[in-house]
């Protein structure tokens, strides 16, 4: 398993159709199975757009895509909603959670779009509590609305869903930097502990380069782009 | 699914006064479609059947528009007189079951009043089969008795065995027969068809009060009233006759040999063929009412869809979240319908429930004698379906919009 390929970018090329400019023209590389990627660059450096294409949400140019082994560039556009429901568990910047939900409901929400994850949570109830714990939130704020927790709960609760149902690869986009510096070091802590405990392949992007302490590797996205270059 | 069904009963819970207001809106214009049609509908029922069971009116030659005005309706310009022989004739007839002789022109305070014989309270219909009752007093029992009809009693305040003066003629030539006194003994019930404004007296007295005038001028001939009802004149001349048949099969037959009348000339009306001729001349006025609530059910959806699209902005982030959860396009658009879905379907129901209690206020308040359905009709009902519809095919608007929308934000929205 230690060996397997996450994910396999042979290519990956992006514009937007109305430019000629190419935004995205993505180095070969690959991740493997635990070795989680620390992508730091600038803003308007393309990672959020090569986030989009990674999730399927996005349509590049053109792309030889391989992620846990299936030909991801070759899936039609609602096989990748699935694979992106079933595969992924994804945390952003802020505003992950819908407001109008309890933190019990946004948790559960992940399964409700995937059979798989479902099918890996025997108990959705005593999973979201294991993870509530894991996560250090208090269980009353169960039942509370999303939109009366605090930006740090807020994000802890989106990784409790991000990694609900233990989807392979947990993608996450600037999810500190809303936080301040104690809460950004426990908030790591705590991710990494989650992600280690399931098996999951953690891809981080981020321009905080002080963050690159938690990987074993980190990468200028500057150089994985060769449009930049 | 049931996804779905959580997303969207939580999100319209966080959406609301929009969606109360959105529902509001379709509920409104849902009374007004099915309430004008209800409406209508039942108008034109109790129009058609202003008059039943009289099998044809016969009168002077004239059209058969003119006749039903002058005879049911106690309106429009006078008729040529029928001898009243002819009346007895036509009451003898083997066919001929029952006949009343009527005579219009007399009136009092601007409302009609009509000679004829206890016979019409007998055998005048309406709504099917509904007979005329009195709330107080009964028929003709004297000379100079009256019965009036429930809203000339109302507006006019009159009481049973009350004096009034009747007039010759209507309208700005009438003048009152001031020296007879007429008694009220009877006041009918209301039943929503020009009896209600109209009085009755007996044929024999208009006969007889009117023997003093002569070519349209009052003789004073000093006869009291007393004097006058022994006299025991005999009509010569009515307005015309309401007749029911034994068998109804013999319509045409009776009708034709009116036509061809020994003596004189008559003219002889069905009363419901002419009653939905008359009726075709309200037609147009319905339909502008069924076509003003149409532009209202229209507004009301175009009304729905403008909330729906003006809360886009807002659920952008709501859409973007989903999608990154794995949310198809498909499950985007069916959060969409699933909400047109039920603010039209909850619009409908609660804007029926909404028309009956409407329609039970109503009865019970004014207590109408026009009898309105409490149940839509095949046409309603498909009307309720086209509405429907539209609607749940016009939701693909703001379901476009989002799906845009959410190809443009990818997974992170940038407010």
């Amino acid at each position: 398993m230690q060996t397997t390929n996450i994910i396999e970018i042979a290519s990956c090329v992006f514009k937007y159709p109305q430019s000629q400019r190419i935004i995205l023209d993505i180095n070969p590389f690959h991740v493997r199975s635990g070795g989680h990627l620390f992508l730091h660059g600038k803003s308007g450096s393309g990672k959020t757009t090569f986030l989009n294409i990674l999730c399927g949400i996005t349509e590049p140019l053109k792309s030889d895509i391989k992620i846990l082994e299936t030909n991801f560039s070759n899936l039609s556009p609602s096989q990748k909603d699935r694979f992106r429901a079933d595969n992924y568990g994804t945390i952003f910047q802020q505003f992950n959670l819908l407001p109008y939900l309890s933190v019990k409901e946004n948790i559960a929400l992940a399964c409700g779009f995937s059979k798989q994850k479902a099918y890996h949570v025997s108990d959705m109830e005593e999973e979201i509590e294991r993870l509530m714990i894991a996560l250090d939130l208090t269980s009353t704020l169960l039942n509370k609305q999303a939109m009366h927790l605090s930006v740090g709960e807020q994000q802890r609760v989106a990784v409790a869903r991000a990694l609900i149902g233990a989807p392979k690869i947990i993608i996450a986009d600037e999810p500190t930097s809303a936080l301040d510096s104690d809460a950004k070091e426990s908030f790591m802590k705590l991710l990494f502990t989650q992600i280690e405990a399931q098996d999951s392949t953690l891809l981080f992007v981020s321009h905080d380069k002080g963050l690159s302490s938690y990987f074993q590797a980190d990468y200028d996205f500057s150089q994985f782009n060769r449009a930049l270059s | 699914m049931k996804t779905l069904w959580l997303l969207t009963s939580k999100s319209i819970a966080n959406r609301r006064m929009a969606f109360t207001l959105s529902i509001i809106s379709i509920a409104i214009s849902v009374v007004l479609l099915l309430g004008i049609d209800r409406v209508t509908k039942a108008a034109k029922n109790h129009f058609l059947n202003t008059i039943n069971q009289t099998d044809l009116i016969a009168a002077a030659p004239d059209g058969s528009l003119d006749i039903l005005l002058n005879l049911v309706f106690h309106m429009g310009d006078p008729l040529k007189e029928v001898d009243y022989s002819s009346y007895q004739t036509i009451s003898n007839m083997d066919e001929v079951a029952w006949a009343v002789p009527i005579s219009v022109g007399d009136s009092f305070k601007s409302y009609d009043a009509v000679s004829t014989t206890n016979d019409y309270f007998k055998y005048y219909k309406y709504a099917s089969s509904k007979s005329l009752l009195f709330s107080s007093g009964a028929d003709f029992r004297d000379f100079y008795d009256v019965v009036v009809g429930s809203e000339v009693a109302k507006k006019l305040h009159l009481t049973l065995h009350e004096t009034i003066h009747l007039s010759h003629s209507n309208g700005a030539s009438a003048h009152a027969h001031a020296n007879r006194d007429f008694y009220i003994c009877g006041i009918l019930k209301p039943t929503g068809t020009p009896n209600d404004t109209s009085l009755f007296f007996q044929l024999k007295a208009d006969e007889a009060i009117h023997i003093e005038w002569q070519s349209g001028h009052f003789v004073d001939m000093h006869i009291s009233s007393e004097q006058l009802a022994k006299m025991n004149i005999q009509p010569k001349h009515i307005s015309g006759v309401l007749i029911g048949l034994k068998n109804r099969s013999d319509i045409l037959n009776v009708a034709d040999k009116l036509e061809h009348f020994k003596g004189e000339n008559l003219k002889a009306v069905i009363p419901a063929k002419a009653l939905s001729k008359l009726y075709l001349l309200l037609k147009n006025m319905q339909e502008i009412l069924t076509l003003i609530s149409g532009v209202v059910f229209v507004a009301a959806i175009f009304g729905m869809i403008a909330t729906m699209l003006a809360t886009l902005g807002e659920r952008r982030r709501e859409i973007a979240i989903l999608r990154t959860l794995g949310a198809t396009i498909k499950s985007i658009f069916i959060l969409f319908a699933l909400e047109a879905f039920i603010i039209v379907a909850s619009g409908i129901l609660f804007g029926h429930i909404l028309l009956t209690l409407l329609l039970i206020l109503n009865n019970l308040v004014f207590n109408t004698t026009v009898q309105i359905s409490y149940f839509p009709d095949v046409y309603e009902l498909a009307l309720l379906f086209i509405m429907f519809i539209s609607a749940i095919i016009v939701s693909v608007l703001p379901a476009l919009k989002s799906y845009k929308n959410s190809l443009q934000d990818g997974l992170m929205v940038k407010i």
